[in-house]
This record gives structure tokens, sequence and C-alpha cells, in this order.
């Protein structure tokens, strides 16, 4: 007879996801994101993620060594990583941990009681994944969106708050699609040399003003995490949805308007595209050397195959079309390279 | 006949197991892990930075240039010393011979 612990296990539902290049089979449903088929695993052999949930510790002995903190304006910690032999744990005070576990290819999830569903699932999708993927040997994971442009993968870099996935948004829906929100992760494809953008999940966080101006329907906002008032919208109506992995053609930083009503496009030195980039990289273990250097090597390499500029324009949504048309025109441009 | 002879030392320096570099088109793009301090240079200072990464002194890699590049000796000691202020002010380069 099995016990109530075993029980549980087999009785609980697994969901199955294809996100960033990996299956994912997760004990937490992960919102409005689409399943893959439950009985059909993909034709490409991908590496299979395992996100287990558990409940909650609540130890106060340290569960290794700090190696990162991440402190929110006003003092406190935001998130904690911790290195424990080959593991990590990513604390996120009075929300939840997550054990990241890259042999096992499995991560922990132990959400503090009464952290709300949504709250665990973005804290696992937009955090835990992408520093999961940092670790694996070929990849390069990014804090920008990316999308599917004439064939070609497009990131838009930027600091919080610049207009990434308005814009991301904005092109998925006239005309492109949409990669990936706020995590692009790359990866070396070295039988042809290139790194290839993978596919993400086919929604986005946006303030109101932002989807209220690209006439997102109100209905089908979703609350992303507790704690802020920027909304999930994943209106598959209305937005494209990119499933193929596809090669990086170019970088867009977006930094503050230069002029109103102007937009400006121009190319980054290399000093610029790397500092771009550097600063974009999600990173689990900043200590780490071997780490470092791979990273580093990932970068340069984007960086040799990358075209990268910078765009500028007064945050006016009137002002997009123009946007889109001069991305557009760069792209080509990168083309007939 | 008086004078005056100024002995200078020949600068030592070596680069920090922490800074890694690449090239990048023209440019070198060097970092620093341990305090994320990083510098990209033009051709010329790439090809210095190329020169003491292959264990060439100071002294050494001035001599190869010179005979690289159409630039007077005082200039190119001039330039290179600059550059070395600012490799050191950055991390990038660190005083005294490697520890082997």
């Amino acid at each position: 007879m099995l016990n109530d612990a075993a029980m549980n296990r087999t009785e609980r539902t697994l969901f199955r996801y294809r996100l960033w290049g990996h299956y994912v089979v997760s004990e937490i449903a992960l919102g409005e994101i689409e399943q893959a088929p439950a009985l059909s695993r993909p034709k490409r052999s991908l590496p299979e993620l395992y996100c287990k949930l558990l409940p909650c510790e609540g130890s106060d002995e340290p569960a290794g060594q700090l190696v990162f903190e991440q402190r929110t304006d006003d003092g406190n910690v935001w998130l904690a990583l911790l290195k424990s032999g080959e593991d990590y744990l990513a604390r996120f005070p009075d929300l939840c941990e997550f054990r990241i576990r890259p042999r096992e290819m499995r991560i922990e999830c132990m959400p503090v009681p009464g952290t709300p569903s949504s709250t665990i699932v973005h804290l696992l999708l937009d955090h835990a994944i992408p520093r999961f993927l940092s670790l694996q040997a070929g990849y390069l994971v990014l804090h920008a969106s990316a999308v599917l442009m004439e064939g070609h993968a497009v990131a838009i870099l930027g600091q919080s708050g610049q207009g990434k996935s308005t814009l991301a948004t904005y092109l998925a829906s006239n005309g492109s699609s949409l990669l990936t929100d706020d995590c692009l992760v790359l990866r070396k494809e070295e039988s042809i040399g290139k790194w290839l953008a993978e596919p993400g999940y086919a929604s986005v966080r946006l303030w109101s003003d932002s989807s209220e101006a690209l006439g997102i329907n109100g209905d089908t906002l979703t609350e992303f995490a507790h704690y802020t008032a920027k909304m999930r919208a994943c209106d598959r109506v209305m937005m494209q949805h990119a499933r193929q992995r596809t090669s990086l053609a170019a970088c867009l930083l977006l930094t503050p308007a230069a002029a109103p009503g102007r937009v400006v496009i121009k190319p980054l030195s290399t000093a610029e595209r790397f500092q771009a980039l550097l600063q974009a990289v999600f990173r689990l273990d900043p200590e780490n050397a071997d780490m470092n250097r791979r990273e580093f090597g990932a970068l340069m390499d984007v960086m040799a195959s990358v075209r990268c500029y910078s765009l500028s324009y007064e945050r006016d949504y009137a002002l997009l079309p123009t946007v889109r048309k001069v991305i557009m025109e760069s792209i080509q441009a990168t083309e007939v390279r | 006949m008086k004078g005056i002879v100024l002995i200078l030392p020949i600068p030592k320096f070596h680069i920090p197991e922490t800074v890694l570099s690449r090239t990048v088109g023209t440019e070198t793009v060097l970092l620093n892990l341990g305090t994320s301090t990083y510098l990209s240079l033009d051709p010329v200072g790439g090809r210095f930075w190329e020169l003491i990464g292959q264990g060439n002194d100071f002294q050494q890699a001035m001599t190869a240039m010179l005979e690289e590049y159409e630039v007077e000796p005082a200039e190119l000691e001039r330039d290179l010393l600059e550059l070395c202020a600012e490799l050191r002010g950055a991390g990038l380069l660190e005083d005294g011979a490697a520890s082997s």
C-alpha cells in the first residue's frame, strides 16, 4: 500500500510545455501558456527539464554560499542566489525558493504559503528557468524581447521600462512574430556556426497604457504577479507567435529619445555592443570563472555575427509604425551585408 | 660638459588571470571578470595587447611596433605609456612581472 506522499506523487498531474528549446515537464501549471501535445514528443530530441513542486522548507539555516544578491530600491533583498555543491538556490524572500539542479535537469519549486500562483509561475518562468538555462553549455541567455522579422530573429534590449515588450507586441501584431517577451535564449548551432534564438512562450507583460494603446482586449489580460500592476497578455488572435528557432540577425538597444518626434537608429560601436549585451546577460553564478569565460566567448561570438543598433524614440505610440519601418530597413540592410 | 642622465625603469606589468580578451572586427575587447570592467582597443592598442599577451615586455612590444608602424619612437612610447596607465587604472594590467 502506498503512503500518502507516494499517492500524491502518483496522482500529481504533469503539464508539458515546449519552452526555449527544452521540453519542460512541470508539476505546476504555467498559467495560460499553451501546453505541448500530451502524448506526442517533439520530433527533434529536446533536453527535458523537470519542474517539481515541493513544500516550503522554511529553514533559517544557510542553504549554501551566497553568490549574488539583488536588492530593491528600498534596500530589501529581492533575490538571493546561493550555491551548494553543483546546485543553486534562488531565494525570493517571503515569496518562493527554487532549487536549481543542473545535473539532474531539475528545478524544485518551494513556494511560501500564501504566494499567489500567478507570482510563482512568473518567478519560475522569468527567473528560475532562464537562470537554469544560463548554466547549459552552448547557451547564452539575455534579458531581452525578440521577434521574428522577415525570417530573421531581432532582439530588443534595454533597461526596464524602456518599452521592449511594447515594441515586441506592436511588431508581433503587425506582420512579425513574437519569439520571446523577456528572456531571449540563444543556442549555438555548431553545424552552421550561428546563434539561434529559441522560441519562448506566447505572452507579454505590459502596463495598462501600453495594452490599451496597442488595442489589446482588456478581458484577455491576466495578473502575472501580485506585486505589480503589469498584466500578462496572450492575445493569440492579435499577436503571432514564432515556433521555430531562427538565427539571430540583429540587436536593437532601446535608448532614451534623442529628439521629440524623431526615430533614430544607428550602429553601435564595439564597446557599446559589448556593454549592451553584457548588461543583458542572465547570470546564476557571477563568480564562476569557467562560466564567465564561456559567457565571454559567447558574447564575442554573437557580437561578431550580429548587427547591433541603438534605437531611440519618444514614448509615443503614434511613432510605432515609423519605428517598425526603420527597423525593417535596417534588417534589409543586414540581408545585403 | 655636464648633463643629467635619467635612468627610467622599464615598465613591468602583466595581464591578470581574470582578464579576458577577444578581437572582434578591428577592435579588441578586454574584460576583467573580477570587476566587470571592460575596454575596447583600436587596432594599434589591440596589437600592443597582443604582444604583451605573448609575453613581451614593454620595450619588446614597442620595438616590434616600431617596425610595423610609421611612427616616431617618442610618440609611440608616449601613446603606449598612456594606454598602459589607462589599462592599469581599469585593472586590466597589473604592475610587476607575472608570477609563474
